[in-house]
């Protein structure tokens, strides 16, 4: 039989800690199990290196984007090794392959119809001339009234990405 | 980021028809319900979010950092972050195939068995999102198993990163046995609700289970070899009470394993570490040496054939040491199934486990919140 294992995406803005490592031990159980019982076993997962808590991380330690991502990449790596995740592949979100892929899914998706262009209502600042990116606005949710930052002030969605 | 209000003004982006998929969801998650094969947090929190009502939700972003929509008229607009993560299973199926020059289908077909692994702040994007993307795409296996763990408490307290209320891997990977680590947070492992993790719980179990009653047996059975047998391990007939106990495990682990019962599955193994010790301990083998060395023979056959087999049953848990045994037995492959071994020189013995002096407690604990 073959099994795919798919362990989760941890985020490359910070150190790995013991709460990383409870949820993503199983994976590394059921890889090993299934691989000594002589089946065959995919099991990948990846850095998380993409999104705005990145860049603003870069922005406060006046770097690049890719030096917070690399940085913490290799952290996660080295720590994934010493502790025995026998992944098959181990990938990041900021290389090539990964991207040029996710846009073939996406065009895939738009060919059949399941993704649609819509005109939506976003905060512009007209200073800087640009869309502001959720994490930068800052104001009260529309809903309780609390201070609230992100898309919660400009549109509930039904659960947050991070 | 200038601190000027931003206006609102229209903007044209892409979404993903997430209601569509709102019947082929609710058939997954029935079935797994029924078949028992995601957590109970990810089926309560996906009938739930079903039960509300799903929307379509946008797929592109103004983001600065991410993949660019491959669309004209789209510049510098970005796949939002829920889609293209998530997709990161399928393209890293992909690279690696290309890379080991291997097939990724075989691990996508109808045939495949699943197992999608995180946290239960990460259900919905596995439950919900990546199912519909999945089915959007289409020939692609949707997830069997969601293996979404609740959280991990430090000392009773909610982990905090950025109040260092948190045990860095880093720093305790450099001090700390990784198996150690290992056994506990899958012997307390979050599986049904929050686990808490101590130091002083982890000091002791790594001081009772691992070396005073795991790393006892193995020692003190294979040292009496070295020391009454010259190294080598004696050729007899082995005890079958133990042996049906041994054999046992690996189905009934197996199981549990397979089910995301990881917890359970060690445990069993443990159980047999202890009655292990406690066989040990009432077929004396000092006083067997001096009254009856066949019978001691016997009882060393019956403790290195459980050793061997410890190797196997432990080595998806506790890989390292597992391996260690393996190479003081000079056992070659591994298998899922009762192994017998045949009488052979042992290597130098050493112990499996070091003593974690006490006071590293409170010294561990006191670097907490700062």
């Amino acid at each position: 039989m073959n099994i795919f294992i798919g362990g989760a995406w941890p985020y490359a803005n910070g150190s790995m800690h013991l709460g990383h490592v409870a949820s993503l031990l199983p994976g590394d159980i059921l890889a090993r199990y299934y691989r000594q019982k002589g089946e065959k076993v995919l099991y990948v997962s990846g850095s998380d290196c993409n999104g705005t808590p990145i860049a603003i991380r870069a922005k406060q330690e006046g770097v690049t984007p890719n030096e917070i991502a690399d940085r913490y990449h290799k952290e996660f790596t080295d720590c994934f090794t010493q502790l025995g995740f026998s992944y098959d592949f181990y990938s990041r979100t900021n290389g090539d392959f990964h991207h040029k892929e996710v846009q073939q899914i996406f065009k895939t998706l738009l060919e059949k119809g399941y993704i649609y262009k819509n005109t939506v209502e976003q905060t512009y600042c007209e200073t800087d001339q640009q869309f502001l990116p959720d994490r930068y606005v800052e104001g009260t949710c529309p809903v309780c009234g609390n201070a609230a930052r992100g898309i919660s002030v400009i549109i509930v969605q039904p659960f947050s990405t991070q | 980021m200038c601190g000027n209000p931003p206006i609102i003004r229209p903007t044209e982006h892409f979404y993903f028809a997430l209601k569509k998929f709102h019947t082929e969801l609710e058939n997954l998650v029935i079935e797994a319900d029924s078949r028992n094969l995601w957590r109970e947090n990810a089926i309560h929190l996906t009938k739930r979010y079903l039960q509300e009502g799903l929307r379509d939700r946008a797929a592109t972003r103004d983001l600065e950092l991410g993949v660019d929509v491959p669309i004209e008229g789209f510049e510098g607009k970005k796949i939002y972050v829920w889609i293209e993560a998530v997709s990161g299973y399928l393209t890293a199926s992909k690279q690696w195939a290309e890379e080991y020059n291997q097939e990724w289908k075989p691990f996508w077909s109808p045939e495949s068995k699943t197992y999608y692994v995180h946290g239960k702040d990460n259900i919905p994007f596995h439950s919900i999102i990546w199912p519909a993307i999945l089915q959007g795409l289409g020939n692609l296996k949707l997830p069997d198993h969601i293996i979404s763990s609740e959280y991990l408490t430090i000392e009773k307290k909610k982990l905090s990163t950025s109040g260092n209320w948190a045990v860095w891997v880093t720093d305790m990977i450099n001090k700390y046995h990784p198996d150690s680590i290992r056994y506990f947070l899958i012997i307390n492992g979050p599986e049904k609700r929050d686990a808490d993790f101590s130091w002083r719980e982890f000091i002791y179990s790594h001081n009772s289970e691992l070396l005073g009653a795991f790393g006892n047996f193995v020692n003190r059975t294979l040292k009496f070899i070295e020391k009454s047998f010259d190294g080598v391990v004696p050729e007899t007939e082995s005890d079958s009470t133990m042996f049906d106990k041994v054999s046992a495990l690996y189905e009934t682990t197996g199981e549990k394993i397979e089910n995301g019962e990881f917890k359970a599955g060690l445990e069993a193994i443990f159980e047999l570490v202890r009655s292990s010790n406690k066989y040990f301990d009432e077929q004396q083998p000092w006083k067997q040496l001096r009254e009856d060395r066949k019978e001691c023979a016997k009882t060393l056959n019956t403790c290195t054939q459980i050793i061997a087999n410890l190797a196997n049953l432990l080595a998806p848990f506790l890989p390292f040491t597992a391996e260690k045994i393996r190479d003081q037995l000079d056992l070659k492959e591994m298998s899922w199934n009762y192994l017998q071994i045949s009488s052979r020189k042992i290597k130098k013995v050493e112990p499996l486990f070091e003593r974690i002096d006490v006071s590293s407690i409170d010294e561990e604990r006191n670097k907490l919140g700062k």
